[in-house]
């Protein structure tokens, strides 16, 4: 265990939000991760996103699979319904939620192996379906709950613990989702809380789906020279190739940047995202040439982190091609739902 | 059947399985018209409302109040109160984390009760004949054509045999009083390996030497003939057959 478990006082002097919360009301359950492990980190940007955003604890869904990541729901925000699918198939629980709740907002928790092996057939079709939720992939190159395999993301030529090399091409997230379609793509890394903060917040709050890769070392598998997803790895070919700003909606007409520094993007409910570009050459709203400049720096060993892609002007997005009920199907009176006998009787009719 | 699965599945907080097979799914039926009954109201089983909740000291997502090994749920974004996580891995009744013995097994011995007690939600079986109570089959799902032209056969040889269709799992009473109350039972069902003869003898006291299979798995369909012909020859073999023939 990480950690004792906190007493659930908070200081009288503890900032509070819109909803006069403070950050401990955001946080869950005691993590029983090991010491270190990257996953807490993301569990306390969560924490912090959700908290800066004055969400609604009921409002939000926390769903997850199976795994080291998909453990951490339980970590945050214990005011909210949490739901652990089984392996691989948190896509279909947060797709069955989502279409008969569309009023709150989805998170969905999950890890490399999770996402890349046993639930890669749920993961393409979420991202196709293009369901109104964020999701979260803590990548750590290995199975840790099972102790240390390597997993479909670790890179060729990456050790593992024991001395074994991987000579088995990855699977890289970001290239996947971007292949995809997927309307919100971004990468980033645990030990920066600065830039997953907003990153998670903008991912909240984006019309669709929203997939950041978050590239979390396994303290215990997968932190040792010769990883290319440990620690001093990551920090050292870790490329930030924008900057993300979250303006929420009431801050929107107050900041502002010079022109040619960002690209402001506005989201559906009025909130907005400023990018700045690090890399003069790259632009995050066109998806092939996204793709081209990640492949083509996953080829120098180069992580490139920030929101890579993003698409408010998709019409894909699941509620509005199923033009699914705006209220939540359980309000909505049975009298209502069920079309009766007369409706039964007539459709019968069209088959004599 | 759509609609009862979810009536149970929303009162017993659990997956139902509706069974069908290559027969019923794939190949053309004379069925009489579908009927919706305007009278009927969904049974969305034990949900707390934001009013109820906000009666409670607190919520627990699984302990029994009602001592009928169903506890009470919420739905997500009525009442923070409300919240609770279902995880993946040991809880207790208060649905917090555990690896205490004792706790667990609070947990999954309350879940026991609720399996056991499950048949009083579910369908009954259908049983028709005469009730002679020699002998009996027992039987699900798309036999059930194959059967009623067997037993018509059979009648006309003036053979009686009862039949039961079991309609769910866990087994009614009145299954385990059918076989209890029929010398000899033929189960019929197309599969290789008897999985409901198996299913009868691991969930009920009975006898396994009064059970005789009748298994059908060709490929196709199942017809009458193997079911009338199979019966023909065990009672055959039984002194009883004197009694069962009229």
């Amino acid at each position: 265990m990480s950690y004792i478990n906190k007493p659930k006082v908070a200081h009288p002097s503890l900032p509070r939000n819109e909803l006069g919360l403070t950050r401990r009301q955001y946080e869950g359950s005691m993590s029983t991760l090991c010491a270190g492990c990257g996953h807490d980190s993301i569990t306390a940007a969560v924490v912090e996103a959700c908290w800066g955003l004055s969400m609604k604890p009921e409002q939000l869904v926390k769903l997850s699979g199976i795994g080291c990541s998909s453990k951490t729901t339980a970590y945050f925000v214990s005011g909210s319904h949490g739901f652990n699918s089984v392996h691989g198939r948190m896509p279909s629980i947060a797709s069955g939620a989502n279409a008969a709740n569309r009023g709150l907002t989805y998170i969905g928790v999950s890890g490399d192996g999770d996402s890349l092996s046993i639930g890669i057939g749920q993961l393409v079709h979420v991202i196709r379906r293009n369901v109104n939720m964020l999701y979260l992939i803590e990548n750590n190159g290995v199975y840790g709950l099972t102790k240390g395999q390597f997993s479909a993301s670790a890179d060729i030529g990456t050790k593992a613990k024991r001395g074994d090399v991987n000579s088995t091409p990855p699977i890289d997230p970001v290239l996947l989702a971007l292949s995809l379609g997927a309307t919100f793509v971004a990468r980033s890394f645990s030990g920066d809380k600065a830039q997953l903060v907003p990153l998670i917040q903008a991912g909240l709050r984006h019309n669709g789906f929203a997939l950041i890769d978050v590239l979390s070392p396994c303290v215990t598998f997968n932190d040792h020279e010769g990883s290319t997803k440990s620690y001093t790895f990551t920090r050292e070919n870790y490329h930030a190739v924008t900057e993300t700003d979250f303006v929420a909606p009431a801050e929107v007409i107050s900041v502002d940047y010079a022109a040619g520094e960002s690209i402001p993007v506005s989201l559906h409910d009025g909130s907005r995202v400023n990018l700045r570009k690090l890399d003069p050459d790259y632009d995050p709203t066109d998806r092939s040439a996204a793709y081209h400049y990640i492949e083509t720096k996953l080829k120098q060993n180069e992580y490139v982190t920030g929101l890579i892609h993003i698409d408010e002007s998709s019409t894909t997005e699941f509620h509005n091609l199923n033009r699914t009920a705006k209220v939540p199907l359980n309000s909505i009176p049975f009298e209502k739902l069920s079309p009766g006998r007369a409706a039964l009787d007539k459709l019968m009719g069209r088959y004599r | 059947m759509a609609v009862q699965a979810f009536d149970i599945a929303e009162r017993l907080q659990t997956p139902v399985f509706v069974l069908s097979d290559l027969d019923i799914g794939m190949n053309d039926w004379m069925c009489p018209d579908l009927e919706w009954d305007d009278t009927y109201r969904p049974d969305r089983g034990k949900v707390l409302s934001a009013e109820e909740l906000a009666g409670l000291d607190k919520f627990y997502r699984y302990v029994d109040r009602d001592d009928d090994a169903i506890p009470y749920r919420t739905l997500p974004g009525v009442s923070p109160k409300g919240a609770y996580f279902t995880r993946g891995s040991g809880h207790n009744q208060y649905g917090v984390y555990t690896e205490d013995s004792s706790e667990y097994q609070v947990v999954l011995d309350r879940l026991k009760r609720k399996f056991s007690n499950a048949p009083r939600y579910l369908p009954r079986p259908a049983v028709m004949g005469k009730g002679n109570n020699e002998v009996g089959i027992v039987s699900f799902g798309s036999c059930d054509g194959a059967i009623r032209e067997a037993l018509d056969i059979l009648g006309k040889q003036k053979i009686d045999v009862d039949y039961l269709r079991v309609k769910a799992f866990p087994f009614n009473h009145e299954v385990e009083a059918f076989l209890k109350a029929h010398a000899t039972l033929f189960v019929v069902e197309q599969n290789r390996d008897a999985q409901l003869k198996s299913l009868l003898t691991l969930e009920t006291a009975v006898e396994k030497s009064k059970l005789f299979s009748i298994l059908s798995y060709s490929g196709f369909p199942m017809s009458a003939q193997p079911i009338v012909d199979g019966i023909r020859e065990k009672l055959a073999e039984l002194p009883r057959l004197s009694i069962v023939t009229r």
